[in-house]
């Protein structure tokens, strides 16, 4: 297998490639950092000139397919979580303290304004064949979870042409065809420690609120934000991890399921048929299928 | 005594000492040993042995690297030529699929919450509904998806993982 591993997104990014010819797939494996650099560029909200910043500051904005893509795929997230996954909860996120990269946040600073929760899930208009996206007054669009697995799915759709591949864009993940062990396994952290997942098709992601974490006001807070209250999710689970055909998509529902809790989150996995590992503090769950 | 006598045994001593003479010569000659070497020679002989058979050998290894290289070249070549082959095709199949993925696109995609239509509004939670995308599944809307996937086939397993899935 060749790796490739790298920062991007404000997270670790891993490529793996298992077979195919050593100077084609090197050479793939440049071309997909490339473009998840420049993807970056696009939709990273802590770069002024991306086209997620122009659009925020401007409220509409010509956009490229690459940002529709994700506003659409977002808004179609919204919609199917009941409002649970929402992109417009930017200023939420920064009221919480998360307003810079997150190696950049002071990790324990006093509290800020309390914040108004009719500021997410306002109205975001995405118009395909005039490539132009627009945002009601006081929106603002934070597509960090979803962006990294739009690239994650991109990326591997570029790579897997070459050779089957894994693209892992900081826990959110891909794969194109089938390795030579027959699936890619995957390590999931649940209470007791880790286990495996074999994913032979399709896409991974995990959301949770262990890691992206900081105090202001003597509080802890992190950067799942629940849209109901524009806060950081008052949820029992730590992590979710979902399995869909799509790492977007997987992203979407882990996030719903975290902000929703365990019980809840466990329901609908089943429901729905939606692989899932829920870990709280003290127990994992498995649903969806895996046990 | 008669003057050929004496005459005589002059012949005879300069005879016997020619006899004399050419028997030291022939016994300081050493006729019973090999002639000696000289080692300066000897070593200079030895030393172009050593060339010629180190130049064989050289000429040796180069001309079955020589083939060994003619022979990764070609396969090389072919990898290359099979490879082009094959990125073409993946294009011109994803250029297909992604024609015909535009032209089922819908013009547009409007989502709009709030009954004032004027962009203020905020969604409606119903506190655990969730409504699956296209029809019960879990599958992002196609019309949405950045790239064609397959559905997920996922078990849990004993292999040692390649990677993880983290929470960032």
């Amino acid at each position: 297998m060749r790796r490739m591993r790298f920062r991007a997104m404000g997270t670790d990014v891993e490529l793996i490639s298992d077979g195919g010819a050593e100077a084609e797939v090197w050479e793939a494996l440049g071309a997909a950092e490339r473009e998840i650099h420049r993807l970056e560029g696009l939709l990273s909200r802590f770069r002024d000139d991306s086209e997620l910043s122009i659009l925020n500051r401007e409220r509409v904005v010509a956009a490229g397919p690459e940002l529709v893509d994700v506003v659409a795929l977002a808004l179609a997230g919204r919609e199917s979580t009941g409002g649970r996954f929402d992109p417009t909860v930017h200023d939420a996120v920064v009221a919480a303290g998360y307003d810079r990269s997150f190696d950049l946040i002071d990790r324990d600073a006093p509290g800020g304004h309390p914040v108004d929760p009719s500021c997410c899930g306002g109205s975001v208009r995405v118009d395909r064949a005039a490539g132009s996206i627009s945002l009601a007054p006081g929106v603002r669009l934070d597509l960090g979870g979803i962006a990294k697995g739009y690239s994650a799915d991109r990326v591997s759709g570029m790579l897997g042409e070459v050779a089957p591949c894994l693209v892992n864009i900081g826990g959110d993940l891909a794969v194109r065809g089938v390795p030579a062990q027959g699936a890619w396994a995957v390590a999931v952290e649940t209470t007791a420690g880790t286990t495996s997942l074999s994913l032979e098709s399709g896409a991974m992601a995990t959301s949770g609120r262990d890691r992206r974490r900081w105090r202001r006001g003597g509080a802890e807070v992190h950067h799942v934000i629940d849209p109901r209250t524009a806060c950081p999710a008052d949820t029992d689970l730590v992590r979710a991890t979902t399995v869909s055909s799509s790492a977007a998509w997987a992203e979407v529902l882990a996030t719903a399921f975290l902000v929703v809790g365990a019980d809840a989150a466990a329901r609908e996995a089943e429901a729905l048929g939606v692989p899932s590992v829920l870990v709280s503090e003290d127990e994992t769950v498995f649903a969806g299928g895996l046990a | 005594m008669t003057k050929t006598n004496h005459i005589g045994r002059v012949y005879a001593v300069v005879g016997a000492l020619l006899v004399l003479f050419l028997a030291w010569a022939a016994i300081a000659a050493h006729p019973w040993q090999a002639a000696a070497v000289d080692p300066q020679v000897a070593a200079l002989d030895a030393q172009r042995a050593q060339v010629r058979h180190d130049a064989a050998e050289a000429k040796r290894i180069v001309a079955t690297r020589w083939a060994a290289y003619e022979a990764r070249l070609a396969v090389r070549r072919h990898e290359i030529s099979r490879a082009v082959h094959q990125r073409a095709r993946a294009q011109r199949v994803f250029d297909r699929r992604l024609a015909v993925a535009r032209a089922h696109r819908p013009v547009i995609v409007r989502t709009v919450y709030g009954s004032s239509g004027s962009g203020g509004g905020t969604p409606s939670y119903s506190g655990g509904g969730y409504s699956a995308p296209s029809g019960g599944s879990a599958s992002a809307p196609s019309a949405s998806a950045p790239v064609a996937s397959a559905p997920p086939v996922v078990s849990v397993g004993a292999a040692a993982p390649v990677t993880a899935s983290r929470s960032s």
